[in-house]
């Protein structure tokens, strides 16, 4: 202990605890110092005070850690004009409270363009938040404080299992099934079983690729398994691969809930009316039991027809996505598309069932049904939101201006804007909002010529050009 | 793209509106005056009122739609009013320029675009009443010599006041050494609001406030360090104090222990020092006091200019809790030319923005520590040797990086290894902040921990906003 600190110590000791004494501090240079100046206790004070807040810093502890540095991503950050417009569209989030996964669409669609923002400007706080593959770095930092790196020549191996993360062993492994699926089952019927239930679960949905005759054995080993959710996904694997069949009191039993009516020479089928909850509770569930090919089969039908005779139920939205989910597992994409231009075509538009058919589509089908959505909209969305729900993260920014000019919700969208830039009071702040939320939607779906045009439109129009509302689109010109 | 004297004299609210708004006419109340580069109907102005950053006001001379940042509660304000009024009778005073962000932002934000032009005039209200000088009554010396002597009679009892109180302040720190400080560690809020009563009545108002804070500043520390602080702050009165016995006329203190001077006198003030440079706005801190006023607090930093020249600068401004959030006064990273008027003293830390210029396009870069290998609490311990009773002090940090302890205590690590580590206030840092190697970094110390105000990195300027 260092004399300052001695004396500091004996003061603080008896100021603690008070009394009429002067503080201890006989021997201290401190003591003959106070006798000269015949100063009274106050001016020990003081000098303790000046020595605390100028010489008697809180000691660091000698194990400071240091996270690794954040590392960088595969693109570049905005810069200039464009992270400008990025940070006001971060700026109008916060301050209309919005939630943080609102930002997502747009981080996505950054990706998509090529670019990230700049860390300053926004990053992910959790490392479970759903981002573009480019992200994986900052995820992996938040997770971890640090980085594993994985070199690019290391192959996933049982070896090598343990060097990488759960997530990209599922994405090389689905890579590695389009190429060389039995090689990738051997490694998964390796690594699957010893693996908690939820990552066996990933590991044996990475099957799906690719499901051939190989994969029998390994999917037959797992029909008993711990995990319900393995179980049934193991059930309907094996029942694309014809190696698993329902009972045909099941299957009859699904058969009754559906009517099939003959109109015009056409024939039409559809879900019964049901009269309570637990009835339409056991359709749904024959719903995810059941292949299609069952199904099909008991109207001695082939899937293909099937599709072609199904019409959606107006009032049955559980049981239209149900059914929706059966077939999207089953059907091929051109009869999954058929379904598309079914579900259009109803009255029973939702987003949700939009994405579960827009998952099995290609690129090129996903862009064809998002352009047809845009002329359809449902009590909740418009066809813009529809449109982004069915195109995937790295499809947005994709649509043409020529579909969307000739979109029916496109001049809709401009007839209320244009009615708003006129009547200055327009007094509908639900119509308001939900057609610059279209707006804020379009940005992200449009091409950077189709967000020209579109801000064109816009100024032709009359609206206020500063709008806080027209930054996505004008984000969209400068990238 | 005009405005007419009937426009605003319907638009007014009443008649001591008019009035207030005339004063404001002079060019010289109004550091900016703006409008749209692009032949818009946007006009805008910075106009200095009581607090130490100007009032930023904005207008649409198309429909007379209106913003100012003061916190008036009459619509229009004075401000607003007065910037139409300059407009309508002197539009060449109003540069044409690139309409600001903030401008930009207001445009935006407004939905259903504002008021509509007043049709009627209401209340009887009349521009030209208002625009009448006021005639100065001239005072016979007989009644100017006897009102100076009661001035000074006053200021001489205020003075006896503020010695009695001080006394007091001194009995009040001995009871509680005598009373043990665990005791006073108990009931500090209580206590420190008794003394601060005491204090008001006999003028020492600053005191008091001090006293007033002293609990919060003392309990957002950690537990460990509240005892070391509480010792620290209690020596700082007793300096003050003596200090203010030995100099009773310093300005700077006097300030810390009566009354502040107000903006006019600062800018009246030939002795308060002025500086004309570039300065970067570090970082908004705002705090609500206890006696029901919002503290904001804008730090500056010099980017060029005179070594000598103060390297900080503090924007202090207060208004009643009542008025609700106010929008910032300066973008965060903002830099532009601006003349400063100090409080003098010294120790020249809070001061007045007198004029300012818009901002940069081109940023300077932060300059570079001095004496890199000095440490970094150096300036702190020297003016320290001078104004013992400062609260917090603004330093240049250099390099280094962010660390933890066992605990989750967050350290500053300086890159100079003959430099302390120094505990950080961490209640608002981002995770992303632990990822990065700081080229430089400014916060603010007071002896105990350190306030990170605004750093720069690979990635650029980072800031530590709220």
């Amino acid at each position: 202990m260092t004399e300052l600190e001695n004396i500091i110590a004996r003061c603080k000791s008896k100021w603690l605890i008070g009394g009429s004494a002067l503080p201890d501090i006989k021997g201290t240079p401190l003591e003959s110092y106070l006798k000269e100046l015949k100063e009274d206790e106050l001016t020990v004070l003081a000098l303790v005070a000046h020595s605390l807040k100028t010489s008697y810093l809180p000691k660091a502890p000698e194990n400071l850690q240091v996270a690794a540095p954040l590392p960088g991503l595969n693109l570049p950050y905005l810069e200039g004009q464009a992270r400008s417009a990025f940070k006001r569209v971060l700026f109008y989030h916060r301050l209309n409270k919005g939630k943080k996964e609102d930002i997502y669409p747009i981080i996505s669609w950054l990706a998509s363009r090529g670019y990230v923002p700049n860390p300053t400007d926004w990053m992910p706080t959790s490392s479970t938040e759903a981002l573009p593959e480019v992200y994986t770095p900052w995820l992996q930092w938040l997770d971890t404080g640090e980085v594993q790196t994985v070199e690019q020549e290391t192959e996933l191996s049982e070896e090598t299992w343990e060097q990488f993360y759960p997530a990209e062993r599922i994405k090389v492994l689905k890579k590695w099934r389009e190429t060389q699926p039995e090689e990738a089952l051997d490694l998964i019927a390796q690594k699957a079983p010893a693996e908690p239930a939820e990552k066996r679960l990933a590991l044996v949905g990475v099957l799906e690729q690719n499901l051939g005759e190989y994969d029998i054995e390994f999917l037959e080993s797992l029909k008993n398994d711990r995990s319900q959710k393995v179980k049934s996904l193991v059930q309907r694997l094996l029942i694309r691969l014809g190696k698993y069949s329902n009972s045909q009191e099941d299957i009859q039993e699904l058969v009754d809930f559906f009517s099939r009516q003959k109109k015009l020479g056409k024939t039409k089928i559809t879900f019964r009316n049901l009269k309570n909850r637990a009835q339409r509770n056991r359709r749904d569930e024959l719903l995810a039991q059941i292949s299609l090919s069952e199904l099909a089969q008991a109207f001695e039908l082939s899937i293909a027809d099937f599709i072609q005779q199904f019409s959606f139920h107006p009032k049955e939205e559980q049981g239209n996505l149900a059914f929706l989910k059966m077939a999207s597992e089953f059907g091929t994409e051109e009869q999954l598309s058929i379904l598309a231009a079914h579900l259009l075509a109803s009255n029973t538009i939702s987003l949700q069932g939009l994405s579960i058919l827009s998952n099995r589509l290609s690129d090129k089908k996903k862009i064809e049904l998002a352009e047809k959505t845009l002329d359809v909209s449902n009590e909740q969305e418009t066809g813009f939101q529809l449109a982004k729900s069915v195109l995937a993260e790295h499809l947005l920014g994709i649509l043409s201006w020529e579909s969307i000019q000739k979109s029916k919700n496109y001049k809709k969208l401009l007839r209320q804007l244009k009615k708003f830039a006129k009547e200055k009071d327009y007094e509908d702040a639900q119509e308001v909002f939900e057609a610059f939320q279209s707006l804020e939607t379009l940005g992200l779906l449009a091409t950077a010529k189709a967000a020209q045009n579109i801000l064109q439109d816009l100024v032709t129009i009359g609206a206020e050009e500063r709008d806080t509302n027209f930054l996505i689109l004008q984000l969209n010109v400068m990238l | 793209m005009s405005i007419t004297v009937s426009e605003i004299e319907n638009l007014a609210p009443d008649q001591a509106s008019l009035k207030a708004a005339s004063k404001l006419k002079k060019p010289a109340k109004w550091p900016l005056l703006a409008k749209d580069e692009t032949g818009g109907s946007l006009i805008w102005g910075e106009c200095q009122g009581s607090g130490a950053n100007p009032y930023r006001v904005v207008v649409d001379s198309d429909d007379l739609g209106y913003k100012c940042t003061c916190p008036s509660r009459k619509f229009p304000c004075k401000h607003s009013l007065a910037l139409m009024w300059l407009f309508s009778e002197s539009p060449e005073l109003f540069q044409t320029g690139e309409v600001p962000e903030w401008v930009n932002d207001w445009v935006a934000r407004r939905r259903g675009k504002g008021v509509k032009k007043p049709q009627e005039n209401t209340g009887g209200k009349n521009i030209q009443l208002a625009d009448v000088a006021e005639v100065e009554k001239k005072l016979d010396p007989k009644e100017e010599a006897r009102k100076k002597a009661a001035a000074e009679k006053r200021e001489q009892n205020k003075k006896l006041a503020i010695t009695a109180a001080t006394e007091e302040l001194e009995s009040w720190i001995q009871d509680q050494l005598k009373a043990g400080i665990s005791n006073l560690q108990k009931e500090l809020a209580e206590k420190c609001r008794k003394i601060a009563a005491r204090l008001v009545d006999g003028k020492a108002g600053a005191l008091a406030s001090r006293l007033d804070e002293l609990p919060s500043r003392i309990l957002e520390l950690p537990a460990t360090l509240q005892t070391n602080a509480l010792i620290g702050e209690l020596g700082q009165l007793k300096l003050l104090i003596a200090a203010w016995h030995k100099t009773p006329d310093a300005p700077d203190l006097y300030r810390s222990i009566s009354t502040s001077e107000n903006k006019q006198a600062i800018v009246e003030n030939p002795d308060a020092p002025r500086v004309k440079a570039t300065w970067e706005v570090l970082r908004e801190l705002i705090r609500s006091r206890r006696d029901g006023l919002i503290e904001q607090a804008t730090w500056l930093m010099r980017l060029d200019g005179e070594e000598s020249d103060p390297p900080f600068a503090l924007l202090l401004d207060f208004f009643p809790v009542t008025v609700g959030k106010r929008s910032q006064v300066h973008m965060i990273g903002d830099q532009f030319i601006a003349e400063l008027a100090f409080y003098p003293g010294q120790y020249l830390e809070r001061a007045i923005l007198v004029e300012r210029q818009p901002s940069l396009e081109t940023p300077l870069p932060w300059k570079k520590k001095e004496n890199a290998n000095s440490s970094i609490l150096a300036p702190y311990r020297s003016q320290m040797a001078k104004t013992p009773w400062i609260f917090h002090f603004p330093l240049k940090l250099g390099a280094g990086r962010l660390a933890k302890d066992s605990n989750k205590n967050v350290w500053w690590c300086p890159e100079n290894p003959n430099n302390p580590a120094l505990l950080v206030e961490d209640s608002k840092l981002e995770i992303l902040v632990f990822g990065l190697e700081f080229s430089d970094a400014v916060g603010l110390w007071n002896g105990f921990r350190l306030q990170l105000l605004a750093a720069q990195s690979k990635l650029g300027r980072i800031t530590f906003d709220d």
